[in-house]
This record gives C-alpha cells, structure tokens and sequence, in this order.
C-alpha cells in the first residue's frame, strides 16, 4: 500500500446558498466516507486549511519577499487534504468515487513517494 | 484526527438555525433579521468546513451556538451592526452551556415566539408571512419553500427580501403583543401555523420528504404557542389539538409504493398514539374558559375519527353535527365538500351529491380534484359508474402529486 495526499479545491462561496438541512446533508456525507476510510484502515490524516490563502515566500537578492496568495480562482481554492492508503492511482481514485469533496469540488490525487532506496 | 462519530441528530441544522436566528434577532433588535441570517449562515458554513476533517464533535449544538457567537461577535467589534447589546451580553446569550439549562429552553422558546409574531405581522402581505416563518423560525432554505408551495425560487426569495425591508422599515418589534392586540395578532398567526401544516399534510403537491418535514414543524411551533404562558390561549390549544391528531396519522397516508390511503383503508394501529394522546390532552385543556372556534370544531371532528376503532365504527352522526356548525362558523366550499363526506355515511350518496349542488359550481373549486374525486365516489356507490369515470378522469386531468394520482388510477382501473 502507498500513501495518497488528497487536496481538496472547492469554492467555499458555494455552501452559502445552501440550506441548513442540505448543509448537514454534506457533513453526513462525509462523515460515511471518512468512517467507511477509517475502517478500512486506509485513512491515515487530514487536515483543514485556513480560509484567507496562506503567502509565499521567496528569497530575492538575499531578502525574505513574502507575499499573500497564491490567489487563485475561488474554484481552485484549497480548502484541506485527506491522507489515505491505496494500492496504486486507480485505487486511490477509486476511493473517491462515494467522496462529497469530488461531488462539491475537485479533488487532486498525488502520491506520495516512499523514496525507500536509491534507483 | 478525531473519528467521525455516528448520524446527527435528525434536523439538527434546520433546528439550530431557527434557534440562533431568534435568538440572534431578538438581542439585534428590529431590522436585524438579514444580519442574524448572515450570522447564523456563518456558523453553519465554519461546521461545513471543519467537521469532515475533525469529525464531529461531541456536542454539535453547543459547537454551532459557539460558532455563531465568535461570529457576532466579530461582526459587532467590526462595527458590522451597532447591537443594542454589549458585547458581553451577546456572548452570554449566545452561551453554548446554557442549551441544557431548562430555564434557557423557555427563554428560547419565547425568542422564537417573538419571531414568529414578527413575520406573521399584519404589516407584511398574506403570503409572505409563512415562506418568511419557514425560512427564520423553521431554517428552512428558498428552493425547499419553492418546492413545497410549486413556486419558482426568484417569486419566494424575493418575497423574503421584500418581507425583511418592510419589517426593517417599519421597525416592527421582536415581541408577543400586548393582551390588547394578542387576540387579533394570534389569529394571524394560527393561520399561517395551519396553513403550513396543511401544506405539509395535504397531498396536493411538492416533494413528500420536504412535506413531512412542513407538517412536523407545524406541529413544533403549534405546540410551542400552546404552551406559551401568554400564547396559550384555548384557540392556540385547540390549534395544536387538531395538529397532533391529524399528524398522528401522517405516516399511515401514503403506502410502501407510494399511492395515498384515504382514511377507510389506513391501518389504525400505525397511528402515532403518543400525538394522539398529546391532541386530546390539548383538546381537553382548549375547552376551558374560552367560546367555541373553527379550531376546536375541526379538533373535535379529528379527534372522532382517532377515537373510532375501525371506519365503519366512526360515530358519523356525531362528526356530521360538528361539520354543520363548522358552516355556520367558517363556511367554506372545502368546508361543505369534507361534510358530503360525513352526509354520504349518514344519509346515502344521493344526499350527499344533492348537499354539494352549489359547492361543484364554485369556481374556487374548478380546479380542486378532490370534488372531482369525492363526486366520482358517490356516483360509484350510486352504480353510475359512466359518471364515476368521467368525474375520474376530470380528477386525473388536474394537478396531483404522486400518491394522488396512483390512487385515482388505482380507483379508475377497480371501476
């Protein structure tokens, strides 16, 4: 098994036309995958991310420049990120197929590299 | 991580967010509905976007009440709104501890009273008065208004901005009336309590679940104003009598495959006898003191019916006698319809067509297939059964929900 980072990209504007019950509609469906993950023993952690962007930061001409953003589009916006474990891309994408955050965003897949012994 | 516990507490959302608003709105003063709104949208959205990574948490009232507080606050340090509260008054209102306090339980219920009273104010028009009490005081959202009452979402969301400008502009007051104004006040708002109930309960229209909810929300909010110490007046009670003893047989009215059961074929025993217990304590308490209403007439004729052991045992005698003075209180054409049912089991389906001669040239009723219905059924049991199928169709023809219209196949198919 290999470890998969989930970034999860929604549009935080989007819940706000929602109504409460479909709202808690949401949380539900999410609490089914994280507990279905969780029994399989496949989650591993998650976090959320603040809301305001987060900075970046470079070094220019020996100088600290720390910038807000990445200002992405709203859509790109990276709410937080699941770790789970997968036998390979196409179980890890698989597992997303009952995830609220692909229904209400997109999710991105990468894999973690174990980086066990040199090739 | 923490581990996502078990399903929440059914409606706890909608629930929450009918709370917080009238909490909110009665410490904001008048005019504040749209911010209160916004406040409690925020908490929601903060438990959207923590709980699927913390799960949730143990006490998730108490969380949201939190979040809705930090988010006031914030607001009112931001000079959002000027409150008529400070801030430490607005964090001890907004206290999450306090929700078990049972003493906080009827303070909250009278926030959600004085709301109540607001959005049914005679200043706001008729139909916006109940889109405006599900939206506040139940937490429902627009299109689930829009669904149940088949509008378009744009005609009930900007019914509800209009409803909230006006109550701003005219500065109408979070309270329950004085005892002068109460009696008038109240009618208005028992009507818009019934008139959410029948929504929820008839089967004309709109998606089940969202109706069950209507209804069950009614009954919430005709209970609340029952209790009330100054709202519990016998119309209230009685209100709430007739609610509980028609919702008792809410779940007996439709089948596992969807079609409606009318009254003679629902299974008795599935009726919820708790509420029933409940409309006839509620009943007996609305008889005390006060002069007899619609409500306490339309109480007694669904209490007749929960009283009977079987259909063929309901004492149609006695619930024809309670229809003929319910004409002469609040006459109606559905009024007179309902009571051909009760003269069809007394006297014969013959007397029953010739008691509705004038309701079926009603123009209020060109469109109401139940009358189509009702007159196909005693023509059925007159053996005229060419008529019965015409009238049938006539049913068929109109605008039904899903259960209704199954059934009247069903029925056009035994003709």
């Amino acid at each position: 098994m290999k470890s998969y980072i989930l970034l999860l990209r929604e549009d935080p504007t989007r819940w706000e036309a929602m109504s409460p019950a479909e709202m808690q509609a949401v949380i539900q469906e999410y609490g089914a995958w994280a507990g279905k993950m969780a029994g399989q023993g496949r989650l591993e952690g998650g976090q959320k991310l603040t809301d305001e962007g987060g900075k970046r930061v470079r070094l220019e001409g020996g100088r600290l420049v720390v910038t807000d953003g990445p200002y992405a589009e709203l859509k790109d916006h990276i709410g937080g990120f699941f770790v789970i474990r997968a036998a390979d891309y196409d179980d890890a994408c698989a597992l997303l197929a009952d995830c609220p955050a692909a229904k209400y965003g997109t999710v991105e897949v990468r894999e973690v590299d174990p980086m066990a012994k040199p090739d | 991580m923490s581990q996502p516990v078990g399903p929440l507490v059914e409606d706890l959302f909608r629930r929450e967010a009918g709370r917080l608003t009238a909490r909110l709105a009665r410490l904001l003063g008048p005019g504040s509905l749209d911010m209160a709104e916004e406040l409690v949208q925020s908490a929601l959205t903060k438990a959207l976007a923590v709980w699927p990574f913390r799960g949730v948490p143990d006490n998730p009232a108490g969380w949201l009440w939190t979040a809705a507080r930090n988010a006031a606050i914030d607001a009112l340090r931001q000079r959002r709104f000027t409150a008529p509260v400070s801030a430490d008054d607005l964090a001890e209102a907004l206290a999450d501890e306090a929700a078990a306090d049972p003493a906080f339980a009827g303070e909250l219920a009278d926030d959600q009273l004085r709301l109540i009273f607001a959005c049914c104010h005679p200043a706001l028009p008729a139909d916006a008065r109940v889109a405006l009490t599900l939206k506040t005081v139940g937490g429902f959202g627009v299109a689930e208004i829009a669904r149940a009452f088949l509008m378009p979402e744009p005609t009930i969301a900007q019914r509800l901005v209009r409803a909230k400008a006006k109550l701003a502009e005219a500065r109408i007051p979070f309270a329950i009336p004085g005892p002068d104004e109460l009696p008038a006040r109240q009618e208005a708002v028992l009507e818009v309590v019934y008139l959410l109930f029948n929504e929820g309960y008839g089967a004309a229209r709109g998606d089940l679940l969202v109706r069950h909810d209507l209804a069950r929300e009614a009954i919430r909010l005709a209970d609340m104003l029952a209790s009330g110490p100054v709202t519990g007046t016998p119309e209230a009670r009685a209100l709430a009598a007739l609610l509980c003893l028609q919702g008792a047989r809410l779940a007996s009215r439709v089948d596992a495959d969807g079609t409606l059961r009318p009254l003679a074929e629902q299974d008795r025993t599935a009726w919820d006898k708790g509420m029933i217990g409940q409309g006839f304590r509620w009943l007996q308490s609305s008889l005390r003191g006060g002069h007899e209403t619609r409500w306490h007439i339309e109480a007694a004729i669904a209490a007749s019916h929960a009283a009977a052991p079987s259909f063929q045992e309901t004492d149609w005698e006695r619930i024809l006698r309670h229809y003929d003075r319910l004409m002469a209180v609040a006459p109606s054409p559905v009024v007179a319809l309902n009571r051909a049912v009760a003269v069809a089991e007394v006297d014969g389906p013959r007397a029953a067509l010739d008691s509705v001669e004038d309701v079926v040239l009603d123009p209020r009723l060109a469109r109401y297939p139940l009358l189509a219905a009702i007159r196909a059924e005693l023509h059925r049991r007159l053996g005229d059964t060419a008529t019965a199928r015409t009238h049938l169709a006539h049913a068929l023809s109109m605008e039904l929900s899903g259960p209704e219209r199954r059934f009247l196949q069903r029925k056009m198919l035994e003709l």
